[in-house]
């Protein structure tokens, strides 16, 4: 092909229906979904975990989805801060996460991503904190490492654990004690009008258990005898669940100086005690003198009684919230969200929320009856479900990310089987990082439609609530350049130089020797990234633009290398990688 | 690992080809827009725009706007307790209101106090999302209609934004006034409605979404090396995805995918090219993102002819203000940073001559507690909020600010100090989107409520904070004549292309660093 040529290049646009307003198109592009069993797999290995490799995917079709899903459950939980505290720290001479800005647990979580056996564990981790969110971008939360590493080994425990542990760990944990505000809550003082604070009390019912509104098993709204909503809580509610969350502030070491401890408890004190690296991993502990006495009246009539210590207060609050039956539908339509579908059916939402209630032996909460619920459904598996239009998500920016590292089996070229990313560039121009959050409220709304079509359908998908005219061409270019140069994680700012403000890019690059030998034959090389990216659903219209546009540059090219990464980038920013169905 | 490097030099090559490239394409055309933005500022063209400051987690803004007079401060003073700022501290405001009290915003704030008393700046106290006219009796009967998830912050944004708050619904009254006004723009490619904070309910109307930049760069920012005519990685990668965008999709969520990738490729060349047209402020901003998403405003409403706009809405959102706990300390910094953003976005107006084309106003989730939960305050209703521009009747504080001793009236707080609005939502932005350029008589349109609360056949205006101004002239400046300075494709390209290689010097500079530490590591 001469540079005229080029010039004027277009691949096949004949393939483009025309709109036809009104008029159904029989020309709209659709996917292949007679899938084969290795594609079967990798399109499951798509929802359950952060990316697969191709033995991944080979190792589901072995073993087959469900037993794979239980011997995932079987797998020894990562653990982040034991790497940090073996693996990092030494490396520096540090006796804790002093001094070394955010790098510590960044690194620990990519390292975890990239080598932990424990994918599903960490892909429904990862959809945990997004429900029961903490962020870093606070400016205590960010630098204690610790505190982080422990928050996610938490999310993951409990991953697999029952859904009634996670609320209550979640609610004694110094990051959330934080980031919510109920660390160092103090009951009322009616002498200065102080109040105990409603930040956590509105919040943990609103996002992290309940949700606003009365709920039937699959997820619809309740209504009242006028056809409304039925409020699930109220602001005298809040008050009273206000509370409860008095009394609590962060691990006090005994160690510590007797004076230090009998100023921290005191009034003064107390209000303004704060974490630091050496008590930031412990859970947070109650003092009675700080908590509110007296009865408290929860939802559905539940009355905690005057005279309890605190934790047992706490205790019956927890369980007066896991034991709402909004639990079930309200949870298990977020992780279907999450892992699998924007816009879950009510029988799909009401069947995981039934394993909720209920795993088969007469336990409440079981997560990995929910998560093997919400994985196993026909709504998740039916391939037939490819081709409704209503069904699928947009893939979170960030899974795009991880799932490219994964599926291409980066390698560190150092030598070193470590991974050291800082992800600083990632934040910048990927619209999502974990754990960083603008608000509580995540990256998205579960109820956001974007305008045009979906909105039309009614039909929710919230991760294009984070796709702009901005982070759509951000993504693009970022992962263009991560695949053509490997610029595909960051070597932390700080610790090379710590006044260096370059972005550099690490020795991590794609291992591509696997496609030397699919180069020459573009059929096949499409074929191989058709399994990893886009699960064999390729539709042919974009098979024949990804071939066109890769076989006219492997004709003027040398490099067979330029060609992969070319088809890899055409593959991670087409539509039908995007969207997951 | 020959070929990488090659690749490696190949796409950094192509990418600084792709600016010499669209560049070189771009500059007739850019200088003809810039001929066209030297003529663009002539002070009487009909131009207009709205800035919503959204506030988002609910600012305590009882702390903002403050009553000095002894025996109001001292009601204040004691039921804030805690949160009380000192009498003393507080900056004055020239003047007393009609019933003649007297107030002060909170000491950080001293441009917001300049811009008050030199006639930029008004104040609407206690604006609140109300259903219907709200008294406390009602409230406690449980015979009122409240506003859907009141005191939850996603339910309060929203109704802020759609001035709606009997209802859940999606679309917000920047997006149905632009449903109104669109036409009178030229420019019908890129949405009136720009975001410099993603996408949002405020500006999503049945016809418009937002258009969404970014406060630094050009604002906005397209594919790299897409419009580089050599390179045959840029070619290949622009063909391939011309044609997956072209193509029509059975699936909504793929439509959906291709609909937004076309939009922000098709308006990027547009109006990045429009916005580095326009020449250096005198004015100075401050480094902090609010400042800088300000200075972006600024520069589209300077590139408003290139770009073809005679109305135009813009959003910017500055969170973290739910300030549970540390108010005084965080309150403190953010105000800060918003007192000085809104004076150096008037001072960039005045500059640029459309003082009174520009109005400002800020909105927030709700009000706080007025009372104390140890360091912080929590989610209440009623709130005292800003209009800026030289358009607004300035140096006054409209509305009813509230007494602010516990039990109270309007305090529906049971003891905390939560008080029912005395101004909507509605009345605040229905004289806001009135000066915009909405008839009385299509005010119900856009906002379905307003009835409830103004007649809109009535002579006079809902709050009546809104003048039509007077223009003032551009101020006297080094800038004053904007006829742009032409710079050269290298020049334009310099800096680019330096970057490139001091990125890339820092790479292998620092990869060597790495391998020599672990030589060293080794040795030892």
């Amino acid at each position: 092909m001469n540079r005229r040529e080029f010039l004027t290049f277009r691949p096949p646009t004949v393939l483009a229906a025309p709109a036809h307003l009104g008029i159904p198109n029989a020309n709209k592009v659709t996917r292949n979904a007679s899938l084969t069993p290795q594609q079967v797999s990798s399109r499951f290995l798509a929802q359950a975990t952060l990316g697969a490799t191709l033995a991944e995917i080979n190792e589901v079709t072995t073993l087959g989805i469900e037993t794979w899903i239980d011997q995932q459950f079987t797998i020894p939980q990562t653990n982040t801060l034991k790497y940090m505290q073996d693996v990092i720290f030494p490396i520096y001479v540090l006796e804790d996460d002093s001094n070394l800005g955010k790098a510590p647990f960044r690194w620990a979580w990519w390292q975890a991503i990239m080598r932990g056996p424990d994918l599903l564990c960490q892909r429904v981790a990862m959809a945990l904190s997004e429900i029961m969110v903490i962020s870093t971008r606070t400016d205590l939360l960010d630098e204690l490492n610790s505190c982080l590493a422990t928050w996610y080994d938490m999310l993951l425990k409990h991953a697999f654990g029952n859904f009634r542990d996670l609320l209550f760990d979640v609610t004694m944990h110094p990051a959330m004690g934080y980031y919510l505000s109920h660390a160092s809550n103090r009951k009322a003082d009616p002498a200065t009008n102080r109040f105990p604070d409603e930040n956590y009390a509105r919040e943990v019912m609103q996002l992290f258990s309940i949700g606003l509104f009365e709920l039937n098993l699959d997820g619809t709204r309740k209504k009242d005898s006028n056809g409304k909503d039925i409020p699930t809580y109220d602001n005298k509610d809040i008050k009273e669940f206000a509370k409860i969350f008095t009394g609590l502030t962060y691990y006090i070491l005994p160690e510590w100086p007797q004076e230090e401890i009998d100023y921290i408890l005191s009034d003064e004190g107390f209000a303004t005690f704060e974490m630091g690296p050496e008590n930031c991993s412990q859970p947070m502990q109650m003092h009675d003198k700080f908590h509110e006495p007296g009865e408290k009246r929860l939802l559905n009539g539940f009355v905690v009684p005057a005279g309890q210590s605190g934790m047992q207060d706490i205790n019956n609050t927890i369980d007066n919230l896991f034991n709402h039956p909004n639990v079930g539908p309200f949870i298990s339509r977020l992780l279907i969200q999450r892992l699998v579908k924007s816009h879950p059916s009510p029988g799909y939402i009401e069947r995981v929320a039934t394993k909720f209630n209920n795993n088969g032996s007469g336990v409440r909460g079981d997560m990995k009856a929910v998560v093997k619920a919400i994985l196993m459904d026909d709504e998740a598996r039916n391939p037939i479900y490819i081709n409704d239009p209503t069904h699928g998500m947009l893939r979170e920016p960030f899974v795009r990310y991880t799932q490219l590292c994964r599926a291409m089996e980066v390698r560190n070229e150092a030598g070193e089987d470590q991974f050291y990313n800082y992800g600083d560039d990632a934040e910048a121009q990927l619209a999502q990082y974990p754990f960083a959050p603008p608000s509580v409220f995540n990256f998205f709304s579960p109820d956001f439609k974007p305008l045009g079509p979906l909105s039309n359908a009614d039909v929710n998908a919230p991760e294009f609530q984070i796709m702009t005219s901005v982070s759509a061409v951000k993504h693009f270019n970022f992962i263009e350049r991560a695949v053509m140069i490997d610029a595909l994680m960051e070597v932390p700012k700080g610790t090379d130089e710590p006044t260096d403000t370059i972005p550099v890019v690490s020795d991590v690059v794609l291992n591509l020797a696997p496609y030397q030998a699919l180069a020459d034959n573009i059929g096949a090389l499409i074929d191989r990234l058709d399994l990893l990216f886009t699960y064999g659903s390729l539709s042919n219209q974009m098979r024949a633009i990804i071939t066109t546009a890769v076989t006219s540059l492997q004709a003027q090219n040398e490099d067979w290398d330029e060609t992969v990464r070319f088809a890899v980038v055409l593959f991670l920013n087409c539509p039908e990688y995007a969207i997951l169905k | 690992m020959l070929s990488r490097k090659l690749t490696r030099r190949r796409f950094l090559g192509e990418a600084s080809c792709a600016a010499v490239g669209s560049a070189s394409l771009f500059s007739t055309l850019l200088n003809m827009k810039m001929a066209n933005a030297a003529a663009a500022f002539n002070p009487n063209d009909d131009y207009k725009a709205l800035v919503c400051l959204f506030l988002a987690g609910g600012n305590d803004s009882f702390n903002m706007l403050v009553p000095t007079d002894n025996s109001e401060y001292a009601e204040y003073q004691t039921t804030r307790s805690d949160l009380a700022l000192s009498q003393g501290s507080l900056l004055k405001l020239q003047g007393t209101t009609d019933d003649g009290r007297s107030f002060g915003v909170h000491p950080v704030m001293p441009e917001v106090q300049q811009l008050y008393n030199s006639g930029s700046l008004a104040f609407v106290s206690n604006v609140g999302t109300l259903v219907e006219p709200t008294t406390k009796q009602g409230f406690e009967t449980g015979t009122a209609n409240l506003p859907v998830g009141l005191f939850s912050h996603i339910d309060q944004i929203a109704h802020w934004q759609t001035s709606v708050p009997d209802k859940r619904i999606g679309l917000g009254w920047g997006g149905r006034t632009a449903d109104l006004l669109k036409s009178l723009n030229s420019n019908q490619s890129i949405s009136m409605n720009i975001s410099l904070s993603g996408t949002n309910t405020f500006q999503a109307g049945t016809s418009v979404v937002d258009y969404a930049i970014e406060a630094g760069g050009n604002g906005s920012i397209g594919i790299n090396g897409y419009d580089n005519p050599i390179g045959a990685l840029s070619v290949l990668k622009k063909s391939a995805l011309e044609s997956m965008l072209d193509l029509e999709y059975q699936s909504l969520f793929e439509q959906t995918f291709v609909n937004t990738t076309r939009m922000a490729i098709n308006n990027n060349a547009q109006f990045s090219s429009a916005i580095a047209n326009v020449p250096a402020f005198a004015t100075q901003f401050s480094a902090n993102g609010i400042s800088k998403s300000f200075q972006m405003v600024a520069k589209t409403i300077a590139a408003r002819q290139a770009l073809g706009f005679k109305r135009q809405t813009f959003f910017i959102m500055f969170g973290g203000w739910d300030h549970h706990d540390e108010v005084l300390n965080n309150q403190q910094a953010m105000l800060t940073v918003v007192s000085k953003a809104i004076k150096e976005f008037n001072d960039v107006l005045i500059e640029l001559g459309v003082h009174d084309k520009v109005t400002t106003f800020t909105a927030s989730d709700f009000g706080r507690t007025l009372t104390s939960n140890g360091q912080g305050s929590d989610h209440a209703w009623g709130g005292n909020h800003m209009v800026m521009g030289g358009a607004v009747k300035g140096g006054k504080i409209y509305g009813n600010y509230p007494s602010l001793y516990l039990g109270n009236p309007l305090d529906v707080g049971e003891g905390r100090g939560s008080l029912i609005p005395t101004t909507s939502c509605d009345e605040y932005f229905a004289e806001l989107a009135h000066w915009f350029g909405i008839n009385k008589s299509e005010l119900s349109t856009v906002f379905p409520n307003i009835g409830r609360f103004y007649d809109t056949a009535s002579a006079s205006l809902p709050v009546g904070f809104m003048g039509q101004g007077s223009s003032i002239p551009p101020t006297e400046l080094p800038h004053k004549n904007y006829l742009p300075t032409i710079l050269g494709d290298a020049a334009i390209n310099a800096p680019l292309l330096t970057g490139i290689a001091a990125a890339t010097a820092g790479m292998v500079s620092l990869r060597q660093r790495r391998m020599n530490e672990n030589n060293e590591k080794m040795e030892a």
